[in-house]
């Protein structure tokens, strides 16, 4: 390539481009100039086109270690059969000493790596609480802009509610381990009123009913007049009940 | 917020032990570093396809028996897909004669056992900041 006089915006305008066409390579650098919060990360965004339709976004949380990143394994699994192209920005905390971070995600979903149907991102929190990062809304309009179906979001898993996910996510998906008991109790407040489904993951415990029959009927007290909020039972690691959920995603991403 | 580097630290072939690759992964991150962590047994293919996703600037690739006869293919598949200014280093046990060829083949360092945290730190981080440089200069192009 020729340094021509207009060689910068040029190189902006094909890499723009290749992120439309969903190459992977470039929405990854672009990804990562975001993040960083540079002034190419900024014209990026600046250019990318509007989109056709508003981004179909899931956010999942849960407590740390009730399987969130497998069970996201497995939705990519099944939403791939239905012919959906799927991304996944995953957060993971960052230190709040050094600023670095070990983002341990994707070893959960090492099957999906060489799809094509498939971009999967690892990102640090880098110092915002809450259980997302700061760039995580520039983020995934970007990757919808690369023409991605359905983007999943995983959130830190603080134990506390990861609310903020409400606010970059139209369908929110709560995790829940068998078995909890006083602790749901005490996250009744929270995710109760923003979550649209609740799962309890890990269904191969003998816990599992009970805490199935407790969260029904924690959402009885709410009311009637409420919303309807589907509590599924999955076993991410086999992948049973999977598929309803994935119903269940698809049926609330279609309305919104 | 500045690019301190970011590494991916996996393990190709049969060998199962991945301590050492843990425990270098709180070194990078307790110098600033964000580091994504695999565990063992990846393919070729996935280590190219999942380094391409998170944009990083270093692999590090753990060994303590054969592993590391695999290396030279990583880097050929890295090289072969446009990837090549991703440093590669090897960490673990490495007989001398292999370190030579490894170094052939492209391996940017290897950490022998007994290597210090500050060495694996500060060289890791020198890597990372030329890989950036590597992409930064094709950006200008
Ligand atoms: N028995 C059983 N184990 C599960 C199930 N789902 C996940 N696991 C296991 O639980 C462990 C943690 O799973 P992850 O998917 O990493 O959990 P996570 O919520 O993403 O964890 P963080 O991101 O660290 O908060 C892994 O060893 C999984 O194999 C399940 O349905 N049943
Ligand atoms: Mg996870």
């Amino acid at each position: 390539m020729s340094a021509v006089d207009t060689g910068r915006d040029r190189s902006l305008e094909a890499l723009v481009e290749r992120i439309v066409d969903g190459h992977p390579r470039s929405i990854a650098r672009a990804i990562t100039e975001i993040e960083d919060q540079t002034a190419r990360g900024e014209s990026i965004l600046q250019q990318l086109p509007e989109p056709d339709q508003p981004a179909a976004v899931v956010g999942i949380t849960g407590p740390p270690g009730v399987g969130k990143s497998t069970l996201i394994n497995a939705l990519i699994t099944e939403l791939r059969a239905r012919e959906l192209r799927v991304g996944v920005l995953s957060v993971d905390p960052s230190s709040p000493v050094s600023g670095g971070a070990v983002l341990g995600d994707r070893i959960r979903m090492a099957r999906h790596a060489s799809d094509p149907g498939v971009f999967i991102r690892s990102l640090a929190s880098r110092g915002q609480i809450g259980g997302l990062c700061r760039t995580i809304d520039r983020v995934i309009r970007l990757v919808h802009a690369a023409g991605f179906d359905l983007l999943i979001v995983e959130t830190v898993g603080t134990g506390q509610v990861d609310v903020a996910i409400t606010e970059v996510a139209n369908t929110n998906v709560a995790l829940f381990a068998p078995g909890l008991g006083d602790e749901i109790q005490a996250l009744k407040a929270g995710i109760l009123e923003v979550a649209d489904i609740l799962v309890v993951n890990r269904a191969d415990s003998p816990h599992t009913r009970g805490t199935l029959l407790e969260l029904e009927s924690m959402l009885a007290l709410r009311g009637t007049e409420q919303r309807r909020v589907p509590v599924l039972a999955t076993i991410a690691t086999t992948g049973e009940g999977v598929a309803e959920l994935a119903d269940r995603i698809l049926d609330l991403a279609s309305s919104d | 917020m500045n690019h301190r580097g970011k590494v991916l630290l996996t393990k190709i072939g049969l060998d199962a032990h991945d301590r050492g690759s843990r425990i270098v992964a709180t070194y990078l991150r307790d110098a600033g570093m964000e580091v994504i962590y695999t565990g063992p047994w990846q393919q070729i293919p996935d280590v190219v396809n999942l380094a391409d996703q998170e944009d990083v600037d270093v692999i590090g690739i753990s060994s303590l028996a054969t592993d590391h006869a695999l290396v030279p293919g990583l880097i050929q598949a890295l090289r072969e897909a446009g990837l090549g200014h991703i440093r590669v280093v090897v960490g673990g046990i490495v007989p001398n004669a292999e370190a030579d060829e490894l170094i052939q083949a492209g391996v940017a360092r290897i950490f022998h056992p007994g290597a210090s945290r500050e060495s694996i730190v500060q060289e890791v981080e020198a890597l990372a900041a030329e890989a950036r440089t590597t992409i930064e200069q094709d950006h200008q192009a």
